[in-house]
């Protein structure tokens, strides 16, 4: 799933400073199963920006919506008998969401309420771990089934490099080297030869690199 | 209901709220009038959302009273309220709201009294940094 | 079944909380009960204490009262002293005198709960009990300690009401000794108490320093020895010395007291204060009493019964629980107390008071509108005029349509005035309402009513101030709360009448039969080839019983009942379901079954651990405990002849890799160690341990074994004894410091007997597929609703043996045939009640994003991928709520205490009074 967190309430109160009507909108997706933009978000947010109101003595009005997903036009269209009683749009679905907003309502200010921060997954209730980089061409079944893209902090093929220390990235004794990992789950797998084998210099060309990606299967367009 | 006096609502687990206030009642002890309580099944039921709503609604202080960490009926009921308030302390931290409006209490096993005590402690702390509102 | 029961009612003698449990469980049996107390109200000696080990537990007494005061099966007769008992099984009588008036009862069976009472120190002159001010007793020290108590919390010493600086505590006084009026057992209860009141003492100021003078640190039971280390790392020093004599330091009021440490050094110290850690007696009414019966007495006053039949007496029909049957604790003794009424079921056909309640078809939700009706109860102690105000108060709410009040028959006084006034909410007022929540629902129920329909308001700790405008509030919160109610699915599911038990040990096998004699079938699932367990390892009980003989008998009844299927060499894979119906699939070789039973009793019992030090399995005179007891009963000769043996305790146990107390292992070597000497009186033989925990009345046995010569030597952790082997034909030297020689002796052996740590065998296991907790140690957990021992964490199953703790073949069958008594409560029930007060998942709202999964303290929900949501089975559910709290999509809700009330709530409060 894609995996956001809160803004900080602060830049949100900043970014909607002067305005007075303001409609908060969910997603029921991934940010929902991440905790971090369903409809409970959306009521935290709401009560939070009411509280600013009321101690800096302003008057606010806040509608609370949670959209089904807000990366499908169809469900974007559902708001909008009500968007222009808005002066402004916080979103808090992943980047996505902010963008349709404003493609479909291009009279409407609208505002991220979660910053995005990376595909991946929960390790547990409340940790969340990347694991996709979105590069286009997957290579993880090279490496013991873990992708050195997303994972090494300098994205190496060849890897581990010299800073890979007591299984830990010279980056942060928190993050681990996957390669290290790599390694040590190809030795269990008995493939440790295979890593002997070159890998040549990736072609970025499917990753962003190449420019904003638009991707069309025929067989489904109408 | 005096002007400085503030406006506490505090969320308390039934089960030792029930107890504790056997032993205040006992020791004639009282509940001061600006506490408000609101009872919940375990204290792991409240939301962050539910300790905003009294802020909304312009109550000064909130707090809530639940078990001692290792004699919860729900096991992780307490902790996790103590976690949720956390939370809000950092939101109210953003919106540069004191923090210490917001706390959670462990009764004491056997020690009711703190019940009565900790609403006190928390009007009395309240009155301190006076109203939300400048 | 068989043969005809006679029918009757039960009399209880003794309010305390064995008497009032076992009143509760068996007015739950439709037995009309008598509940006789000596004095004026239920309790017994739980009021006086301060806070009970392990978990406070103090809100769980009241409840209990008031159910037995409300209960139409329960008559309470307080200031009541029994005067005779007479007559036999079906038909006793009991002559009572109240006050001045005498009179008799007629009941079917009797339980002796009655009576433990504190020793009373002033015969011991050399601590001046009574003479110095500042020498007390722990009792009353619990009673400083209490915040109801006299000091209102505040610990004070009485000379001069200073919070002292220094407490010493003195263990054994009136215990372990055969002088002065002392009783010669150990209490049993005194070292976890004390050790309490010294951490409490801390937890009230970290700076009193607390001292405890001990003999022997005897924390046996579960989770003591965890306490016991608690205790040490705050730095409750214990200090192995018994003090003689407590003096007084001249020019004021702080006691001295002398004392010879390990090494004979004697040292002299201040205190501002001495607890004196009395020991527990039966008392001298419930002496006599048994006396006047014709219960015979042990020589220590206890009710004198075999090992394996722990609650009987030898008058058929009479029982026993808590203080009579020696010194308990409150787990033990709820324990003892529901055993008994297994006992009673098993020979006593049901006589009630009153008949079973009837209730009328659930009224369907025709009247949308809530219409509420305030029902108060005012205790003697609350101020009249509350009365007024809160009528006054309560009428101007919107929505209310009668304000009633409601005295003696709570359960009556609701349930006409619900009809009559037509209403469909309740909101109940009173003083203690979570004691009444019970009756409340009762009420409900009675009027057709869903029973969740209803909200509680406190009406104590009111600050008289303000206290109409306190009232108002509290007033107008339930109201808003009852009026958001929303009636919660409540399901009637027919109760499927078979046990499960798992584990086919002495624990599992008495079970299976208290169940199966009361009617009703028993599938037994034991994992090995033969029935046992444990107990075939076990020789003699402490008290020096033959256990092969009884096991054998108990093997053979369990084979004989046709009512119990037993199932060896099966495991079980899988359980679902919930009280009163579960699903257990079970596999025997290779092939699955499916089993559909009521509750569930787990019972898969322990083992000793094997050691890997002291030359285990390197020599063959090295035996752990349970192959020395084989060994013994099978082939005794070649041990009851050898010259020289040594055992030695706690290994593997009470060290940091396994921190528990294995409870039974000191009893067994003193047992073994009397029953070899009587043999042959000629060998040596060596005990070397840590602690002698003897308790109870095990300390008889100790004393004898060392009347007869047994040798018994004190080893220190980081000292620990070393095995060699000799050189010729396996024989064995042992090396041990001797502290009182202070120097290393050596002990030639012929064998040496390991008592390891006793573990659960696959507890881990079974506690995922039953959704139980475990404790810290790798046993079962009890409820955390307290004061239910031999409750697990989720409804309908029940613990017993070995794996709930280490203990011996006696307490395995009390807690066999109280998890029995447990298990009928459900059993016995036509239908089983789910739904309520639980969380329930709104499909079409739901992100499967395993929030609540992963949430839920009791492993509840689940996602089930045929509708593509996560579902929680109102069964077992518990109704805390986190999953409702946690859940980012909002697709869960619980009706009886709904977001819309929590989130409406603070409006509601805030916005009135202004």
């Amino acid at each position: 799933m894609i995996v956001a967190e809160p803004k900080p309430i602060k830049e949100i109160l900043e970014m909607v400073r002067d305005l007075k009507k303001i409609l908060i909108v969910g997603c029921k997706g991934c940010v929902t199963v991440c905790n971090v933009g369903g409809s409970k978000e959306v009521a935290i947010l709401a009560s939070t920006l009411r509280i600013a109101a009321k101690k800096n003595g302003k008057e606010i009005e806040i509608g609370e919506e949670t959209l089904e997903r807000q990366c499908d036009p169809e469900y974007i269209e559902e708001i909008k008998d009500i968007i222009n009683d808005y002066d402004a749009v916080i979103s808090i679905a992943c980047g996505v969401g902010p963008q349709f907003l404003s493609e479909r309502y291009p009279a409407t200010r609208v505002f991220p309420g979660v910053n995005t921060r990376f595909m991946g997954g929960a390790i547990e209730h409340g940790i969340w771990s990347e694991r996709c980089a979105g590069c286009g061409t997957c290579v993880v079944h090279y490496f013991g089934g873990l992708c050195p893209i997303a994972r090494c902090s300098k994205s190496l093929l060849n890897g581990p490099c010299g800073g890979s220390n007591n299984g830990k990235c010279e980056i942060s004794g928190d993050v681990d080297c996957i390669w290290d990992i790599i390694v040590r789950k190809m030795m269990e797998q008995g493939r440790l030869d295979e890593l002997l084998e070159f890998k040549p210099p990736k072609s970025w060309m499917t990753a962003r690199d190449g420019g904003p990606r638009t991707m069309t299967r025929e067989e489904l367009v109408k | 209901m005096t002007d400085n006096t503030p406006q506490i609502v505090a969320f308390c687990c039934s089960n030792c709220a029930s107890a504790a206030a056997n032993v205040a009642e006992g020791m004639k002890m009282t509940m001061p009038g600006n506490v408000k309580i609101i009872q919940v099944p375990c204290t792991g039921r409240i939301e962050v959302l539910h300790l905003l709503k009294p802020f909304e609604e312009g109550a000064d202080g909130v707090y809530v009273a639940g078990c001692q960490e290792d004699s919860c009926q729900y096991v992780t009921g307490i902790t996790k309220a103590a976690k949720r308030v956390a939370h809000v302390k950092k939101i109210l931290e953003e919106l540069e709201i004191e923090p210490d409006r917001i706390e959670v209490f462990n009764l004491s096993a056997g020690k009711g009294q703190e019940f009565v005590e900790m609403a006190h402690e928390m009007t009395g702390k309240i009155k301190g940094l006076g109203p939300v509102l400048p | 079944m068989g043969q005809e029961k006679p029918k009757g009612s039960v009399v209880i003698i003794g309010g305390g909380i064995s008497g009032i449990q076992a009143a509760l469980s068996l007015a739950g049996a439709g037995y009309g009960v008598h509940l006789i107390e000596h004095m004026s109200s239920l309790g017994g000696m739980i009021p006086n204490l301060h806070r009970i080990y392990p978990l406070c537990a103090c809100c769980k007494l009241d409840p209990r009262i008031a159910a037995c005061e409300q209960d139409p099966n329960i008559n309470i007769m307080l200031d009541t002293n029994v005067l005779d008992i007479s007559g036999n099984t079906g038909n006793f009588i009991i002559s009572l005198k109240t006050g001045n008036e005498e009179k008799t009862l007629k009941a079917g069976a009797v339980i002796l709960s009655a009576g433990i009472e504190p020793f009373d120190p002033t015969p011991h002159d050399t601590y001046s009990y009574g003479n110095y001010p500042n020498v007390i007793t722990s009792v009353e020290f619990e009673q400083l300690q209490r915040p109801l108590g006299p000091n209102k919390g505040i610990l004070k010493r009485p000379s001069d009401g200073k919070t002292p600086e220094k407490i010493a505590w003195l263990q054994c006084v009136g215990s372990r000794d055969i002088n002065k009026c002392d009783a010669p057992y150990c209490s049993s209860v005194c070292c976890m108490y004390a050790l309490k009141e010294a951490v409490n003492a801390k937890d009230f100021n970290e700076e009193i320093e607390t001292t405890i003078f001990y003999m022997d640190m005897r924390t046996h039971g579960k989770g003591f020895e965890e306490y016991l280390n608690e205790a040490i790392s705050r730095d409750v020093q214990l200090v192995r010395s018994r003090v003689h004599t407590i003096d007084s330091v001249p020019g004021g009021d702080d006691l001295l007291i002398a004392y010879a440490d390990e090494n004979d050094k004697v040292h002299e110290e201040n205190f501002n204060m001495v607890v004196l850690s009395v020991g527990l007696r039966p008392s001298v009414e419930a002496i006599e009493l048994a006396k006047k019966t014709g219960v015979k007495l042990n020589k220590n006053q206890f009710v004198a019964n075999e090992p394996f039949m722990p609650v009987s007496t030898n008058i058929p029909g009479i029982f026993v629980c808590g203080g009579l049957m020696g010194p308990f604790d409150i787990g033990e003794s709820i324990t003892q107390a529901a055993a008994a009424v297994s006992e009673i079921a098993a020979i006593l056909e049901p006589e009630s008071f009153a008949p079973p309640r009837a209730y009328p078809k659930p009224i369907k939700a025709g009247k949308k509108d809530p219409d509420i009706l305030i029902a108060y109860h005012l205790c003697p102690g609350m101020s009249p005029g509350l009365s007024a105000v809160l009528e006054n108060q309560a009428k101007e709410i919107p929505g209310v349509t009668a304000v009633i009040r409601v005295e003696d028959n709570i359960l009556t006084g609701l349930t006409e005035k619900l009809k009559e006034t037509d209403t469909n909410r309740l909101v109940f007022a009173s003083c203690t309402p979570v004691v009444h929540k019970d009756i409340v629902e009762e009420a409900l129920k009675l009027t057709g009513l869903n029973p969740y329909l209803y909200e509680t308001v406190d009406l104590r700790a009111i600050d008289p101030q303000s206290a109409t405008a306190q009232l108002k509030d509290r007033i107008r919160m339930g109201v808003a709360r009852a009026a958001l109610i929303t009636p919660p699915p409540v399901k009637e599911i027919p109760v499927v009448k078979r046990a499960l038990v798992v584990g086919g040990g002495v624990a599992g096998l008495e079970s299976a039969l208290s169940i199966s004699r009361e009617g009703y079938p028993v599938t037994l699932i034991e994992k090995e080839k033969q029935l046992g367990g444990h107990g075939r390892h076990v020789r003699a009980t402490w008290q020096g019983y033959d256990a092969q003989k009884y096991l054998k008998d108990l093997i053979s009844s369990v084979k004989k009942d046709k009512n119990i299927k037993v199932m060896t060499e099966t495991t079980v894979k899988e359980n679902r379901g919930f009280a009163g119906r579960f699903v257990t699939t079970v596999e025997k070789k290779g092939k699955g079954k499916e089993i559909l039973h009521g509750v569930s009793i787990l019972a898969p019992g322990g083992n000793p651990v094997k050691p890997e030090e002291y030359l285990y399995g390197k020599n063959k005179n090295v035996y752990l405990w349970s192959e020395l007891s084989e060994k013994m009963i099978k082939a005794p000769a070649s041990i009851e002849r050898a010259n020289s043996a040594v055992f030695i305790q706690c290994v593997g146990s009470r060290e940091p890799a396994c921190t528990h107390c294995s409870n039974f292992c000191c009893s067994f070597t003193v047992r073994t160690a009397v029953d070899l000497k009587t043999k042959n009186p000629d060998m040596n033989i060596y005990v070397l341990y840590r602690e002698m925990r003897t308790y109870g009345e095990r300390e008889d046995l100790y004393r004898e074994a060392r009347d007869k010569g047994v040798i018994f030597i004190r080893y220190d952790r980081n000292n620990k004894p070393e095995v060699n082997s000799e050189s010729d034909q396996g024989k064995l030297s042992v090396t041990v410091y001797d502290p009182i020689l202070e120097r290393p002796v050596a002990l030639k052996a012929d064998f040496v007997s390991l008592q390891s740590a006793i573990v659960g065998t696959n507890n881990q296991e079974l506690a995922n597929i039953f959704r139980v907790n475990m404790d810290s140690d790798g046993f079962f957990a009890e409820s955390p609703e307290k004061m239910r021992p031999v409750d697990a964490s989720s409804k309908g199953v029940y613990l017993a043996g070995l794996a709930v703790y280490p203990k011996d073949t006696g307490d395995s069958i009390t807690q066999a045939k109280a998890a029995a008594a447990r298990a009928l409560e459900i059993l016995k029930q036509d239908k089983v009640q789910v739904g309520g007060m639980v969380a329930e998942v709104m499909p079409e709202k739901c992100a499967v994003c395993l929030t609540c999964v992963r949430t839920c303290p009791f492993n509840v929900p689940f996602i089930d991928h045929e509708t593509g949501a996560a579902f929680i089975d109102p069964g077992l559910c518990q109704g805390c709520g986190m999953c409702v709290a946690e859940c980012p999509g909002k697709a869960i809700v619980m009706s009886t205490c709904s977001d819309q009330m929590l989130t409406e709530a603070p409006s509601v409060l805030l916005n009135a009074t202004n």
